[in-house]
């Protein structure tokens, strides 16, 4: 008896042994943090889906150390006055499927993202080609939109302004040509599910087991297929962090993005957290409209009582960098080669005694205090730590005793976009790699800060519209600059991407747009063993 | 019978109808929508994006709409996940929290049931006093605390099983206790303390007085008896298992039904929020309706329909 015993044990111990660990050693096993939505890149807007989109298309141009470079097109012409491209396509493009990718794909593509009926959340992105938007806006037909295949190989496209970023934009989700009998065939399920997908990337999907794991294989029919190593990645899912963090270090996986900040200094000591650049800021927005901050005293006063790096030593964590100013770092100006936030240098400081007497002269004092303040925020453990520290640097600095208030996620986002807020949180991310990413952000009509200023919109407007990099740039050091006569924010960090990696895996590459791309990546077996 | 069958089911299309009403109300009374997000779409994206999916349609007109395909059981597309039909979810996810429900399920009521009437055999003995600390720890730790421990002991310590996701037998097993904890510890009480109201009644001492052994005693007289109210709890708990646990399958990375109860109100995925509401109220009105049907099995005296007879 006690030997069968012993040896269903044996038994049970070898299924489970077995059950543990990576599938496959030899290969990249990356945690996503979310379920992709679907993998249309037409459609979707998280980073979830844009990584693995990532993985499984092609765009005419593709980031490499984030300057495109040819992909899908080899060569391209831009003329003189910097608004028409003309894309040539390389040869013996194919769709995974072996159907050859056309210029004829690319124009369809494009056009459907503005397409009204197919309501692209990224329509947006394309407004930047001529009749887009119009056509967006059902003043004009799909005809009239400036992309057109002129042949199998050569697409002519017509910009409505010169755009200098365009090439970046190429490289981006929403630029991916999709194939166009599948797309047709299923508009809304093509991407819903593995079966039956079609991608031009260096991978493509095999299988898709929702909300659970979604797996790659090499894409022989790549153009640039020789370049890419792996011939497996693996995407397991989970949006909890420290799930994330747990199949990583129980060897379930060996790569994943955002660990949980309180695990950050055990995982540098075992060599695990690393650092991508990431373009973004973390700030406090104004409401300009709401009292008592309409009065630019009070804004500036409460913007120098600020001291960031406390507030990122003990708080933020994650090496974020403490934020002077708007645009990030990361950014070159084209004109003369320099870091775009290096030319335009801080814009605001730390001066609690300029703060106290900026808010004596706006009339508030002693005897004439304040009207109540609240701060809002998307309930989060950061989000409050760092408003308590906020609320506590005012105390201390101005005086002044602020309240906060937390309202759950969609709630204080709806809250903040009709200015129903005095001071609130709020974070932006770049959609691409060009300052104009950030400062075009309040000269929208209908920004979080309630923020109309015509001299600050002539200036966004006149440095779209100018192919002069020179000219464009100091347009825009000019309106950030206004941005911070008028003390509309107050930036607090600049943000970083931290992640976890297992040492062995290399060549693969964070974009500063918070993509991961696996294309090169590869595993150092001699370091793994 | 059929009367009777008929009259619960009439009863359930309009308890259903209700939920449907309040669930629509409220979940529009919450600010914000599908498509608001911290990066705010342009004005005519959003408005373009919203007419696409009716969401600019007055209220009473999305209402109406909903209202009627529901009731072909045609329970709408997800807005987070516009690929996907809410029927599409609830098909992919309910196998996987079924199974591991009612593995859970059979767990709990095993192991519930057999330390329960072990305690109220040996009452007021160590036995007891352990059977009772044990189901209050029970009841009283959190799941998620219960599984963070098991993923500790038997992931990392003693490296034996799976941390997280779903990929065969192993990957059951932690998700399975941690469900169980909980009810395990309520149905020993449960069976506990009517077990020891069932032993002191006089046909167990007649019983016993006639020379039957105790395991026959407690097997075939008591347990009977003292079962009726763990039966009563089984059902609804069974329909809270089926449909997993947020909690549980978050932290073990689980692709069930469990956590769109939640992340859906997140993600203002209306539809989503909608369909699983009513299916889980149908589920619990189904097995409220198989509780009361078992009943007459487990006590003779009680009919399905006794409220005719009063």
């Amino acid at each position: 008896m006690k030997k069968y015993i012993l040896l269903f044990a044996a038994a049970l111990m070898a299924v489970f042994l077995s059950a543990c660990g990576i599938e496959r050693p030899d290969t990249v096993s990356y945690v996503l943090e979310a379920e992709p939505s679907r993998l249309d890149p037409a459609m979707t807007t998280a980073l979830a889906e844009s990584n693995t989109e990532l993985q499984i298309f092609e765009g005419l141009t593709r980031l490499v150390d984030d300057a495109p470079q040819p992909a899908l097109a080899k060569s391209w012409d831009v003329s003189a006055d910097g608004k028409t491209y003309i894309f040539h396509l390389r040869d013996g493009i194919e769709w995974s499927d072996g159907t050859p990718i056309t210029a004829g794909d690319i124009e369809y593509s494009w056009k459907r993202v503005v397409d009204p009926d197919v309501a692209s959340e990224n329509a947006y992105m394309l407004f930047c080609i001529d009749k887009a938007e119009d056509y967006f806006k059902k003043k004009a037909s799909s005809d009239e939109v400036g992309v057109k295949a002129l042949d199998d190989k050569t697409l002519e496209v017509r910009l409505k302004e010169p755009t200098s970023y365009f090439l970046n934009l190429t490289a981006f989700h929403c630029y991916y040509p999709v194939p166009r009998k599948l797309v047709e065939a299923k508009p809304d399920t093509w991407a819903a599910d593995a079966e039956g997908m079609v991608s031009s990337g260096p991978f493509k999907i095999v299988s898709w087991n929702h909300s659970s794991e979604i797996k790659l294989v090499k894409n022989e029919r790549y153009w640039e297929a020789d370049a890419v190593k792996l011939s497996h990645i693996d995407l397991p899912i989970s949006d909890s962090q420290a799930t994330r963090l747990t199949l990583v270090e129980s060897n379930q996986a060996n790569m994943t993005v955002e660990p949980p900040p309180a695990d950050q200094e055990r995982l540098e000591k075992m060599g695990l957290y690393k650092i991508a650049p990431y373009l973004g800021a973390y700030y406090y927005v104004f409401n300009v409209q709401q009292k008592p901050f309409d009065d630019v005293r009070v804004r500036k006063a409460f913007a120098l009582s600020i001291q960031r790096q406390g507030l990122i030593d003990h708080i933020i964590r994650a090496e974020k960098e403490p934020a002077y100013a708007w645009v990030p770092p990361g950014l070159k100006d084209k004109a003369t080669g320099r870091d775009f936030r290096e030319e335009g240098g801080n814009l605001i400081s730390e001066d609690p005694e300029t703060a106290r007497n900026l808010l004596r002269e706006a009339g508030y004092d002693e005897n004439h205090p304040l009207p109540p303040v609240t701060i809002l925020f998307n309930t989060n453990e950061m989000h409050k730590a760092v408003a308590e520290a906020i609320q506590a640097m005012w105390k201390d600095n101005l005086g002044v005793s602020v309240s906060l208030m937390n309202q759950e996620s969609k709630v204080f986002m709806a809250s903040r976009a009709q200015g129903d807020y005095q001071v609130a949180r709020a974070s932006w991310i770049a959609d691409y790699a060009d300052p104009m990413t950030f400062l075009d952000v309040f000269a929208d009509e209908e920004n979080d800060a309630q923020y109309h200023n015509p001299a600050y919109n002539e200036l966004i407007r006149r440095a779209k519209s100018t192919n002069d990099e020179a000219q464009r740039m100091a347009y825009m050091h000019q309106a950030e600059q206004m941005l911070f006569d008028d003390c509309v924010i107050i930036p607090i960090y600049y943000t970083t991407q931290p992640y976890v990696a297992q040492p062995y895996i290399k060549g693969y590459h964070w974009s500063q747009l918070g993509l991961v791309d696996f294309k090169n990546a590869y595993i150092d077996e001699g370091e793994r063993t | 019978m059929a009367i009777y069958l008929a009259k619960r089911l009439l009863g359930a299309c309009i308890v259903l109808w209700a939920v449907i009403t309040i669930t629509f109300g409220l979940m529009h009374a919450i600010p914000g929508g599908p498509f608001t997000q911290e990066k705010k779409l342009p004005p005519a994206v959003m408005a373009t994006v919203e007419a696409r999916y009716h969401l600019d349609e007055p209220l009473w007109n999305q209402y109406v709409d909903y209202v009627r395909h529901a009731a072909v059981l045609d329970l709408g597309p997800s807005y987070k996940y516009p690929g996907k039909t809410v029927n599409d979810i609830i098909a992919e996810t309910l196998p996987v929290s079924a199974e591991l429900g009612l593995i859970s399920l059979f767990l709990a009521i095993g192991a519930g049931v057999l330390a329960g009437m072990a305690a109220a055999w040996y009452k007021n003995t160590w036995v007891d006093y352990g059977m009772m600390i044990g189901a209050t720890l029970g009841v009283s730790v959190p799941s998620f605390i219960f599984a963070a421990v098991l993923i500790q002991l038997f992931a990392f310590t003693w490296p034996v099983l799976p941390a997280a996701l779903w990929k065969g037998p192993a990957y059951v097993i932690l998700p399975a206790l941690a469900l169980a904890a909980q009810p395990t510890a309520f149905i020993m009480r449960l069976t506990r303390s009517s077990l020891v109201d069932a032993l002191g009644q006089d046909y167990i001492r007649t019983a016993r007085s006639r020379g039957i052994g105790p395991w026959s005693l407690l097997y075939r007289h008591a347990l009977r008896n003292a079962l009726l109210p763990v039966v009563s709890y089984i059902g609804p708990l069974a329909a809270a298992l089926m449909t997993g646990s947020f909690i549980v399958e978050t932290i073990f990375a689980i692709p069930g039904l469990g956590r769109h109860f939640v992340t859906s109100i997140y993600n203002r995925d209306y539809t989503v929020i909608l369909g699983i509401t009513i299916f889980y109220s149908f589920l619990i009105m189904m097995m409220n309706l198989l509780v009361d049907l078992i009943y007459p099995l487990l006590d003779p005296r009680i009919t399905v329909d006794s409220r005719k007879e009063e």
